[in-house]
C-alpha cells in the first residue's frame, strides 16, 4: 500500500482544527473546483507530464516515521494528522493502514468533500477523530458550476456519515464563493444542514485564487 | 540573478538610488502597460486602461487578469536566471509578479522580500488583500518578512503612515546588499532572513546558524558580485507518478518560511518546558535569538522534541504526563 503524497505540512496551529497538526496532502481530485488552492493535485488532462507537481511514494510505516518528530505536541495540544488533498478519500486504502500505527492519542482529522464512492468513505469510518467536510454548496447547480460536478453523491454520504458517527465528530464546512454562490445560497446550505442533523456548521470565506469570472458571465 | 520590482511599488520604485548598483539584474514589471523607465529593463503587461476596469488591490484587479495573461512570456524571460528576487512592499499589487510566477516557475529559485501592511486604518484594504497573497509560500526558496506592527512599536506612539514607510524604506535599502549577497552565496533549498544575525539561515539549521553566524556577524557588503551567468535548462522531465528517491521526499517534506515562525517557535519550547518539568524531566532550553520568519522550527527544536520523546517512552505508559495546552487557532500563538 502506497500513499501518493504531495507535501508534508508540519506545525499546523489550530488551523486544521484543535492543536498542533501534521497536515498529509494527498495528490489526486475528481472535482474541478474554480478556486482549487492545491490546482496541481489533478492528474493532467492532456497526458503530458504535470510538471508542477512533486508526489512523494510513502508506506504508511514511511509516513508514520515522517511525522513521529511531534508525537509530544500532538499529544499535548489535542493535535495529530490531517489528511488533506486533493480528495483524500481516493487513498482511503493508505488512510487505513496508517491509522493501524498511529498513536491512538493522536487526532486524525480528515478534510474532505465526501466526493467519492461510499465505499471508500466506509473504510476509515472508525478511524477518524474528526470528518471536517467542505460542502461547497447543497443547490446542485451552484455545486455544478463551482466544481464541475453533481453533488447527489455528496449528500448521500453525508447522511450515511450521520448515521454511522456521532454528530459531534462532524464539522462541515460551508464557504462564500465570490462569484458562485450568494449570501441567500449560504443560507439555505446552512438550513438544509440543520435539518439533516448537522450541529457543527463553520462558513468561511474561499480564499479566491484566481481572479473572479467575468462579471459579463457570472453565474447570477 | 534578477531583481524585479513593479511601477506599482511604493517604496521600490525604479527611481529608488539603492537599486541603480544592480541596474543590470533590475526589470521592472510595468503593471499599468506602458515603460515607466528608461534605466533598467522593462516587462511591460499587456494592461490597458479601462475606467470601467476593477481596481480593488487584489487579484480581481484588472492589472493582476492583464499581467496573468502575460505570466508565460514572463516566466520564459526569467528562465535563464537563476536566482528571481522579487522585491515586495506594503503595495498589494508589488506582489503579483510572485503570485503570477509561483506556480509556473519551476528553474528558477524564488526569493521573496515582503512588507505587512499592518497596523494603519488606512491600509485596511491592502491588508486583507496582501494576506491571501501570502497563503501560499511554498514555491519560495526564500523569504525576507518585515513584520510593520512590530516596526511601529520601535517608532512609538504617535507614528504615522509616513514614518513607517520611511522606516521601511530605511531598513529595506540598509538591509538590501545583504539580501543579495545572502542569496548569491546561499546553498540552501529553504532559507529566512534573520533580522537578528542580518543574513540568510537555512529553514533546517536554525538556531545552530544563528548561533555560528553570531561569531562572525561582519562581513563586507562590497564582496557582493554580480554574476551574469546563465543557465540552459530546458524543461524538466519529472516522472507523473510518485516515488521515493531522495530529492522528491525532500520536495515533499520541504519545511516552509513562514511570518509567524518565531511565535511558533516560542510556543513549542514552552511546551517542551512544560512536559520535561510535569515529568520530572532535567531539560533546559535556551530561547533561539532569531528575529524574523523561521520555519517555527529547526534542527536544535527537532532535537529536543525527539529528546523528550525518548525519556517519555522510558516512563511506563500508565505515569506519562501529557499537560492539555489550549491551541484553537492562530491568533492564540503568543
Amino acid at each position: 500500500m502506497t500513499g501518493d503524497i504531495m507535501n508534508i505540512s508540519r506545525l499546523r496551529m489550530g488551523t486544521d482544527g484543535r492543536g498542533v497538526s501534521t497536515l498529509v496532502t494527498l495528490f489526486g481530485c475528481p472535482l474541478r473546483c474554480a478556486y482549487c488552492i492545491n490546482d496541481y493535485c489533478h492528474e493532467s488532462i492532456d497526458n503530458h507530464t504535470n510538471y508542477e507537481t512533486v508526489r512523494g511514494a510513502y508506506s504508511p510505516g514511511d509516513l508514520y516515521a515522517r511525522v513521529l518528530i511531534d508525537d509530544i505536541y500532538f499529544k499535548m495540544t489535542g493535535g495529530g494528522i490531517v489528511f488533506g488533498g486533493g480528495e483524500p478519500l481516493l487513498q482511503s486504502g493508505f488512510i487505513h493502514q496508517f491509522c493501524r500505527l498511529a498513536d491512538p492519542l493522536w487526532t486524525i482529522r480528515i478534510e474532505t468533500s465526501l466526493y467519492s464512492d461510499r465505499e471508500n468513505m466506509e473504510l476509515i469510518l472508525d478511524d477518524i477523530d474528526e470528518w471536517i467536510v467542505d460542502i461547497k454548496d447543497a443547490d446542485p447547480a451552484v455545486y455544478r458550476r463551482y466544481t464541475g460536478h453533481d453533488n447527489s453523491r455528496v449528500l448521500r454520504n453525508l447522511k450515511v456519515l450521520l448515521r454511522r458517527v456521532p454528530s459531534e465528530k462532524i464539522r462541515v464546512r460551508v464557504p462564500h464563493i465570490p462569484g458562485f454562490n450568494t449570501e441567500a445560497d449560504v443560507r439555505k446550505t446552512v438550513s438544509f444542514l440543520k435539518e439533516t442533523g448537522i450541529t457543527d456548521i463553520d462558513e468561511f470565506e474561499y480564499i479566491q485564487t484566481k481572479p473572479l469570472p467575468d462579471r459579463k458571465n457570472l453565474p447570477f | 540573478m534578477r531583481i524585479l520590482i513593479t511601477d506599482e511599488n511604493l517604496i521600490w520604485t525604479p527611481d529608488h538610488p539603492a537599486l541603480e548598483p544592480y541596474a543590470e539584474m533590475v526589470l521592472v514589471v510595468c503593471l499599468n502597460g506602458e515603460r515607466v523607465t528608461d534605466k533598467y529593463e522593462c516587462f511591460i503587461s499587456p494592461y490597458a486602461w479601462d475606467p470601467g476596469a476593477l481596481h480593488s488591490c487584489d487579484i480581481n484587479d484588472a492589472k493582476y487578469a492583464a499581467l496573468e495573461n502575460a505570466a508565460d512570456a514572463l516566466n520564459q524571460k526569467l528562465s535563464s536566471r537563476t536566482d528571481i528576487v522579487l522585491l515586495a512592499d506594503i503595495t498589494p499589487a508589488s506582489l503579483y509578479p510572485f503570485l503570477v510566477l509561483r506556480n509556473r516557475n519551476r528553474w528558477n529559485r524564488l526569493h521573496l522580500c515582503a512588507v505587512s501592511p499592518r497596523g494603519f486604518m488606512e491600509l485596511e484594504n491592502r491588508d486583507s488583500a496582501y494576506g491571501p497573497m501570502m497563503h501560499d509560500l511554498t514555491s519560495l526558496c526564500s523569504l525576507f518578512y518585515m513584520n510593520s506592527r512590530k516596526l511601529l512599536r520601535e517608532l512609538g506612539p504617535g507614528a504615522e503612515l509616513p514614518d513607517l514607510i520611511r522606516k521601511v524604506s530605511d531598513v529595506y535599502e540598509e538591509l538590501l546588499p545583504r539580501i543579495l549577497f545572502g542569496i548569491q552565496r546561499g546553498k540552501w533549498d529553504k532559507a529566512f532572513f534573520d533580522f537578528y544575525t542580518k543574513s540568510y539561515i537555512p529553514l533546517e539549521d536554525g538556531y545552530d546558524m544563528i548561533e555560528s553566524a553570531l561569531q562572525d556577524r561582519a562581513f563586507d557588503p562590497a564582496k557582493i558580485l554580480v554574476l551574469k551567468g546563465t543557465c540552459l535548462l530546458g524543461m524538466p522531465m519529472l516522472p507523473d507518478y510518485p516515488n521515493s528517491t531522495a530529492s522528491t521526499l525532500a520536495d515533499v517534506e520541504s519545511p516552509v518560511p513562514r511570518p509567524d515562525g518565531k511565535a511558533v517557535c516560542n510556543y513549542l519550547r514552552s511546551l517542551r518546558l512544560q512536559l520535561a518539568a510535569a515529568n520530572h524531566i532535567p531539560f533546559t532550553s535556551e530561547e533561539c535569538p532569531t528575529s524574523g520568519p523561521c520555519a517555527g522550527t529547526c534542527g536544535k527544536c527537532d532535537r529536543e522534541a525527539s529528546w523528550l520523546f525518548e525519556k517519555m517512552r522510558e516512563i511506563p505508559p500508565e505515569k506519562r504526563v501529557y499537560p492539555e495546552r489550549s491551541l484553537e487557532s492562530e491568533e492564540e500563538l503568543p
